[in-house]
């Protein structure tokens, strides 16, 4: 089966705006440290363009809507790339982000998934660049 | 969801400084996708390439594509105490190396020489899925060469200095000189 909904598919035409290049020091959530950014920046919509750095502990959401787990890597000093990332505003209008990335602990071993809100403290820095995405 | 616990929080050795996210904001730079052909190192290749381009700063994308030599960090405890953790010997996986996914960001060393920093997920050559922080100089790109998509900072600069809180010679950033 194949059925490709197209009247259900979200399509939203827009343009790149500016760049935010930053440094995120430890012991703040990535989740709410980039959402802070673009509030301060007055970016309701963006995307990461790079972001590497390490965590305490990382914590995972897998799965789907309906069926998701929490996946928890224990660190310290876990290695990770946000690879995936954007943020748009709630209904109040303020930024929320949702973010998709790697982490790999001291075994060389690897997890992928998304990050969750509060959960994921950085430990030494995250190098971050985001832009800002224009609906039209 | 299961409730987590509160999060742990690391403790440096030096006091914490203010302010705790450091941002630059510039008008739109510019984009390139770089196809890095097989011999190239991974890092020093980007960081070469795009200076050449008079690009001092960029975020990039990469997946895909092999490594025909590879070499990665992990962390290790530091047993001087003087950092939080430090940087395992190099790890040598089995070869090719397959690149999953990866990111970069791509700034400048304490003397303005091109400094990349990457992170990747990978399979080694017996198909194990390894992650880690990949060393400039030690990842050399296989056949076939390999797709990078990098976004430069514009009037932004990440540039590393001395950070007396982690003791790490970090990336921050800054307005680029006119």
């Amino acid at each position: 089966m194949s059925d490709i909904l197209i009247e259900d598919v979200g399509i939203e035409e827009g343009r790149f705006g500016r760049v935010v290049t930053a440094r995120v020091r430890p012991n703040l959530d990535i989740v709410e440290a980039i959402e802070n950014i673009c509030a301060e920046n007055n970016i309701a919509h963006a995307v990461v363009r790079g972001c590497v750095g390490s965590l305490m502990d990382a914590n995972l959401e897998i799965g789907s809507a309906e069926k998701s787990n929490i996946q928890t890597i224990p660190g310290p000093g876990l290695e990770i790339a946000i690879t995936t990332g954007e943020v748009r505003p709630d209904d109040s209008g303020k930024p929320r982000a949702r973010l998709y990335g790697l982490v790999a602990n001291w075994d060389g071993d690897g997890w992928a998934g998304e990050f969750i809100r509060g959960h994921n403290l950085t430990f030494v820095t995250l190098e971050l660049m985001l832009q800002e995405w224009l609906p039209e | 969801m299961t409730a987590l616990p509160e999060p742990r929080r690391v403790e440096h050795p030096g006091e914490e400084i203010e302010p705790r996210v450091l941002s630059e904001v510039s008008e739109p730079g510019r984009e390139l996708r770089l196809h890095l052909p097989e011999g190239t190192d991974i890092l020093n290749g980007l960081g070469a390439v795009l200076r050449e381009q008079g690009i001092n700063t960029a975020g990039v994308r990469l997946g895909g594509g092999s490594f025909k030599k590879f070499s990665y960090y992990t962390g290790v405890e530091d047993p001087t105490g003087y950092r939080v953790a430090t940087f395992s010997p190099p790890n040598f996986p089995p070869l090719p190396v397959t690149l999953a996914i990866a990111n970069v960001m791509v700034g400048m060393d304490e003397e303005g020489a091109p400094r990349s920093h990457c992170h990747a997920i990978f399979l080694d050559g017996e198909g194990n899925k390894l992650g880690g922080h990949l060393i400039p100089g030690e990842c050399i790109i296989g056949p076939g060469g390999l797709v990078a998509w990098a976004t430069a900072g514009g009037t932004a600069e990440l540039q590393a200095h001395h950070d007396p809180e982690t003791n790490f010679p970090l990336l921050h950033p800054s307005k680029a000189e006119a």
